[in-house]
């Protein structure tokens, strides 16, 4: 899995009949000391993250095993919404204190 | 299976509910001589039984969402095993 931040919402009318009603957000990929780096992906929401949050992403053939993706073309998928990340001793992420 | 250097932890109460009870921890993929190799990664601990400063093995990718059987979660790396000891033909290391 990668850390995100969600940066954006998508909004798709036309869009693959089965992903009607799936939240789809912007996520910007971060590095260990919490640096946006420059890659970006949209992801499906299964754990109802918001905007400026830090989450964990999973990708591939995996995305597809929550309630809200099951089936779908979907090979990103937010499944954790960070609450502390802890790297070498330090905390470097505390949510709610930055 | 790859291994890796546990280097940090990840808390996170909103999830998914497959991973109830279980950790997330930061993994520095290593090469054959437990050098680093490539970029960190965030992988799931499902026994929370993984400490900082272990050499632990993990399964990326599909295969990584099933481990046990029944239960799937939307994990592409989970922790499979944690390393005693590793020796190649190269130099012996323990």
């Amino acid at each position: 899995m990668f850390l995100a931040k969600v940066v954006g919402t998508v909004v798709a009318t036309q869009k693959d009949p089965k992903l009607a009603g799936l939240k789809l957000l912007l996520v910007q990929n971060l590095s260990l000391d919490m640096k946006l780096t420059s890659s970006f992906v949209v992801a499906a929401d299964a754990v109802g993250a918001g905007k400026d949050e830090v989450v964990v992403c999973a990708t591939g053939s995996s995305a597809r095993l929550t309630e809200m993706t099951e089936g779908l073309p979907v090979d990103a998928v937010i499944m954790a919404i960070a609450d502390t990340l802890e790297v070498a001793g330090s905390i470097v992420y505390q949510k709610g204190s930055n | 299976m790859n291994l890796a250097t546990v280097i940090g932890s990840l808390w996170a109460t909103q999830k998914h509910h497959s991973f109830t009870g279980m950790k997330f921890c930061v993994l520095q993929p290593l090469d054959q001589n437990r050098q680093p190799f490539g970029k960190p990664l965030i992988a799931v601990d499902p026994d929370n039984n993984v400490g900082r400063g272990e050499t632990v093995f993990y399964v990326e990718g599909g295969d990584a969402a099933e481990i046990w059987e029944n239960h799937s979660m939307p994990s592409d790396a989970t922790i499979v095993g944690i390393v005693d000891s590793l020796s190649t033909d190269k130099k012996g290391e323990s």
